[in-house]
């Protein structure tokens, strides 16, 4: 059963169904509690409904059993026999679970489920009918007749079980693809004597409505006059959900991709075919015109010559007039030819690229049941709001993000929002909101989660930071409230002292940490007391498609993600001043630094255009500056590709894509370019010759040790605590800095933290200790953390010691440094 | 020539070719083709390589073709800031795929001009893959795959290069001296460049 065409076995089929019903019925069991109108309930009576019919086909009798009392609760509750409160909703809610729970198991393990489930289901059909049982003899009767309904009207999956067992019928019957049954129609259709009760299956005798609209069968399926039933196609009905369904591999895709994308590049190469063309047209028609005079010449002159040579010439006067035309022909249809193909590969280029994208709403789908369940349950009245649901969300991404969003809603319902009375006390309405937001910003796909309630108390925070013994009073004191906030996402740093069953102790904002980090993307929280608190997820858009800007560095395209520029600029050169070697120019009354974009890249630059430079400026939170490139090619739409593994981080490159005319293209990574630059112009690089000489000579004899810390707080602390004893230090800002820096300069010592952006400490150290240069460098991990799993992860790592920020109060740290490279002089 | 005339003899030639095309088979013709099918391959598999033969400078060179994904027509290559050097040559896009592209020339020491220019009509980009890993290189050109016993080769000199060794064997073919790749080697040192 299972292999044929499109693949899908029976119960593949009803897990199908069953999800698209269970969705409906969650949804509407929520909506009901903000509105009773008998139109919320219709579509859940159908959706049980169908269900019921579905079970009953793959021989599930216990979801087809829990279906029916479900269904029969919504016809009494839409006669208004019963009444569907908060408590009777949490009951349908159970059911519904237990529906998806059946479905989810598989041929093999269901028998096993059902026996040990026995009781529970025995008790849910008992509570959902007790719902009912208002009107329970007329309910019955409502079952008859929407039996005879279900029959006829969802003949995708109702169909007698006597029909679906002629003829190896069951086999196709349920491969719900159109285009898969067209092929096989002739031969399969079945004449009505053969079916009992074709006459009834007529969708036009159906009074009552369809449910949800999409079983509705395919336009051909009935001749009205009843002579011959085409079973195929009338089972064929396209269940919706199918597609929701398919699976390609990633694998598979990526190859679909680049031969859409290649496909793309061969049907751009017409173009000039066709324009070839063109010119040899206007060839053909000089030599016509050639001919022309030459036999208006032989016209002239024919009383002295014979006619041979006139019948000559107008002959190939004819032969090149027909030439001419037929080329004008062929011309016009190879280029509709042309057109045509680039229309359609083009067309087929967009679909592959937005095959990788779903909607968010796909990954967010159980979190209005979530909020609801958790906030009842504690007694909170809180309004899940969604914007942004459409946002494209890479498929990857989407998957991995389930986990670490409900995680967030789960806090923020538990420990940010306050009770409906504590609202009313400081004003706000009784209705708490939690808003997730979704877009694309800056090249990234940005997730804002956000609540209304109480806030978090930095000074709590602070005050705990010294009780746990991470940091001393003044460095506590000293500490930013974005880096107070940091601490949240330690292990095991809790804010609420009351451990709840919902979201813990803590509530694992480092698992929600490291689940994003595991995505590429970070979280940033934020919050204002008795406002709200605001999580922030930055997520790559590596999978994604990007706009860029294309520019060209070194003779090679490049592209800037277009959401990181903050815009481009022709800049006459007369507006370029000079100071202290350092080119700069104004911009709204900023100056503005001005670098060449193949020096940072280290790229051999190629001749600059005459008299405008081309200037692309970009910016961080601290920085702006200009980056000249040799020139602009256009704004175009880039997918994404992550770059070759096997070179490691590429310092100011992000991911790479491929042009329309097959060229490979980097993307620039704007952050790093940013930091890149600002270290090439105010450090290391750009000391004059005589000053690094100097510098040089001055250090010769002191040990290097290079600091690698995100916060500027500790990082001070490390280097004044070396700098006292004589060391040589330098700082970089993550790891990526680190890592750049511990290439380009020799160090004796590397210190590092553990979380930070961009490249983490974990990884800034395996990358040194694979390094055959540099992998005899000492590193030193001084972390927050201090469990032993994360202690083994640093050292596994290939950290030479691993030791807690807490070091810094006694000698343990600079010890260590002396352990490992001596004393600053030796 | 009339209508019944050409309808006789359009059906006369289909007669005759089926007649053709349907004639019993010489005598014995079916037992001695039917001897020749079943009779095993002469050939032990084991004897036998598939070798891709090429040039890289003035060198010939071959290597097994089950490491071989693909030859194709010569890629516009992107270099790689901050990595791109003489070995490793950057980035080509082959058939939609963004692949690493490396020198042959560098990694194995060939003499000759360091690149070949992607333009010259002989010029291949040779895809080898290993272990999920795919790199390209260009050489100046393509001769053929061949089928070779190993009787065939001869040891490396001894005189070969010094250091690292890529060569298992040499053997004579069309009246020119091939080096056999040894693609382990080649495909560890090409890994050595990414480090």
């Amino acid at each position: 059963v299972s292999d044929d065409l499109s693949g899908f076995s029976l119960m593949e089929l009803f897990r199908l169904e069953a999800e698209g019903q269970l969705a409906a019925l969650t949804a509407g069991l929520l909506a009901l509690e903000t509105s009773s109108e008998s139109t919320v309930i219709e579509p859940m009576m159908r959706a049980a409904h169908s269900l019921k019919g579905a079970a009953r086909i793959v021989g599930m009798s216990e979801a087809e059993r829990i279906a029916h009392v479900l269904e029969d609760v919504f016809v009494a509750a839409q006669h208004g026999r019963s009444q569907l409160a908060a408590d009777e909703i949490d009951r349908l809610l159970r059911a519904v679970d237990l529906l998806s729970e059946i479905a989810k198991q598989d041929d093999g393990s269901l028998p096993a489920w059902s026996t040990s489930n026995t009781p529970r289901i025995e008790e849910t059909i008992r509570s959902i009918s007790a719902i009912g049982s208002g009107g329970s003899s007329e309910a019955t009767t409502g079952v008859g007749s929407s039996e005879v309904r279900s029959a006829i009207v969802n003949p995708s999956l109702s169909l007698p079980d006597a029909l679906l067992e002629e003829g190896g019928l069951k086999e196709q019957a349920l491969v719900s693809s159109t285009t898969a049954v067209k092929g096989r129609r002739r031969g399969r259709s079945i004449r009505e004597p053969s079916v009992p009760s074709a006459a009834s299956l007529s969708i036009d005798s159906v009074p009552g409505p369809s449910p949800t609209g999409r079983v509705e069968p395919g336009e051909p399926p009935l001749t009205p006059s009843g002579s011959t039933v085409d079973t195929t196609a009338l089972i064929a009905a396209p269940v919706e959900s199918v597609d929701r369904v398919v699976r390609v591999s990633a694998e598979n895709l990526n190859r679909l991709m680049g031969l859409a994308g290649e496909s793309l590049v061969e049907a751009k190469r017409l173009r000039p075919l066709v324009d070839a063309m063109v010119g040899l047209r206007g060839d053909l028609a000089t030599l016509g015109q050639g001919l022309d005079r030459l036999d208006e010449g032989v016209d002239r002159a024919a009383g002295e010559s014979s006619g041979v040579p006139r019948a000559v010439v107008g002959e190939a006067r004819r032969a090149a007039q027909r030439c001419l035309e037929d080329l004008g022909q062929w011309l016009e249809r190879v280029e509709l030819h042309a057109r045509r193909t680039e229309d359609l590969v083009e067309r087929l280029h967009f679909e592959v690229i937005s095959s990788r994208l779903r909607p968010l709403s796909d990954g967010i789908k159980g979190f209005p049941r979530l909020v609801r369940d958790v906030a009842r349950q504690l007694g909170k009245q809180v309004r899940l709001e969604v914007v942004g649901e459409s946002t494209g969300v890479d498929r990857d991404i989407l998957e991995k993000l389930e986990a670490p969003l409900s995680h967030l809603i789960r806090n923020a319902l538990d420990h940010g929002i306050e009770s409906s009375d504590e609202r009313g006390v400081s004003a706000k309405s009784p209705v708490a909101t939690i808003r997730l937001e979704a877009r694309h910003v800056a090249g990234m796909l940005q997730i804002i989660l956000s609540d209304d309630g109480r806030g978090i108390d930095i000074e709590r925070i602070r005050a705990k930071v010294v009780e746990r013994g991470y940091a001393s009073d003044t460095i506590a004191a000293q500490l930013s409230e974005a880096e107070v906030l940091e601490f949240l996402f330690l292990p095991g740093f809790s804010t609420k002292e009351k451990v709840t069953d919902l979201s813990g102790r803590g509530v694992g904002l480092d698992v929600v940490q490291s689940m994003v980090q595991g995505v590429g993307g970070t979280v940033r929280v934020s919050t204002r007391l008795n406002r709200g608190t605001t999580f922030a997820l930055q997520l790559p858009i590596t999978m994604s498609v990007i706009r860029a800007l294309l520019v060209r560095i070194g003779g090679e395209p490049y592209a800037f993600p277009l959401a990181r520029l903050d815009r481009i600029l022709k800049l006459p050169r007369e507006e370029i001043e000079v100071i202290e070697g350092r080119r700069f120019f104004k911009m709204d009354d900023r100056t503005v630094g001005l670098v060449s974009a193949a020096q940072v890249l280290d790229r051999s630059a190629s001749p600059a255009s005459e008299g405008h430079l081309h200037v692309v400026v970009v910016s961080d939170r601290s920085h702006c500056f200009g980056v000249a490139v040799e020139s602009f090619l256009g704004e175009l739409d880039l997918d994404v590709r992550p770059l070759d593994s096997r070179l490691g981080k590429v310092p100011n490159i992000n991911s790479v894509s491929i042009l329309e005319d097959g060229w490979p293209v980097l993307i620039i990574d704007v952050e790093d370019l940013v930091r890149s630059i600002d270290n090439l112009l105010g450090g290391k690089r750009a000391l004059t010759l005589a000053e690094s000489a100097a510098a040089a000579s001055r250090s010769r004899a002191a040990r290097r040790v290079l600091v690698v810390d995100d916060s500027i707080t500790v990082r001070e602390l490390e280097r004044q605590l070396l700098e006292s004893r004589g060391y040589v230090v330098e700082v970089a800002v993550d790891g990526m800095d680190g890592w750049n820096a511990v290439r380009t300069g020799r160090y004796d010592l590397v210190v590092s933290d553990v979380d930070m952006p961009r490249m983490d400490g974990i990884q800034l150290v395996r990358q040194i200790k694979q390094d055959a240069r540099l992998s005899s460098t000492p590193v030193v991990i001084v972390s927050y953390k201090d469990r032993a799993e994360d202690r083994l992860r640093g050292l596994e790592a290939g950290a030479d010691s691993y030791l807690t920020k807490g070091s810094f109060h006694d000698e343990t740290f600079l010890t260590t440094v002396e352990d490992l490279i001596g004393a600053a002089r030796p | 020539m009339s209508v019944d005339e050409r309808d006789e003899s359009e059906a006369e030639r289909v007669r005759r070719t089926r007649e053709f095309f349907d004639r019993p088979p010489p005598e014995g013709y079916l037992e001695e083709w039917t001897e020749r099918l079943a009779r095993p391959e002469v050939l032990a598999e084991s004897d036998i390589r598939s070798l891709l033969i090429f040039r890289l400078g003035a060198e010939w060179l071959a290597l097994p073709t089950e490491c071989l994904a693909e030859v194709t027509m010569p890629q516009p290559i992107h270099s790689i800031p901050h990595r791109s050097n003489a070995s490793l040559l950057g980035l080509a896009n082959i058939r939609g795929q963004i692949r690493l592209c490396v020198s042959l020339h560098e990694v194995l020491g060939v003499a000759g001009e360091a690149q070949p220019t992607p333009d010259s009509a002989s010029a291949r980009m040779v895809i080898v893959h290993d272990r999920g890993e795919q790199w390209v290189f260009l050489v100046e050109q393509v001769e053929r795959a061949i089928r070779l016993g190993s009787s065939r080769l001869r040891p490396a000199p001894s005189t070969l290069r010094t250091g690292v060794h890529h060569t298992r064997a040499v053997f004579e073919w069309s009246g020119r001296t091939v080096g056999e790749l040894d693609h382990a080697r080649v495909l560890e040192s090409l890994r050595g460049l990414c480090v």
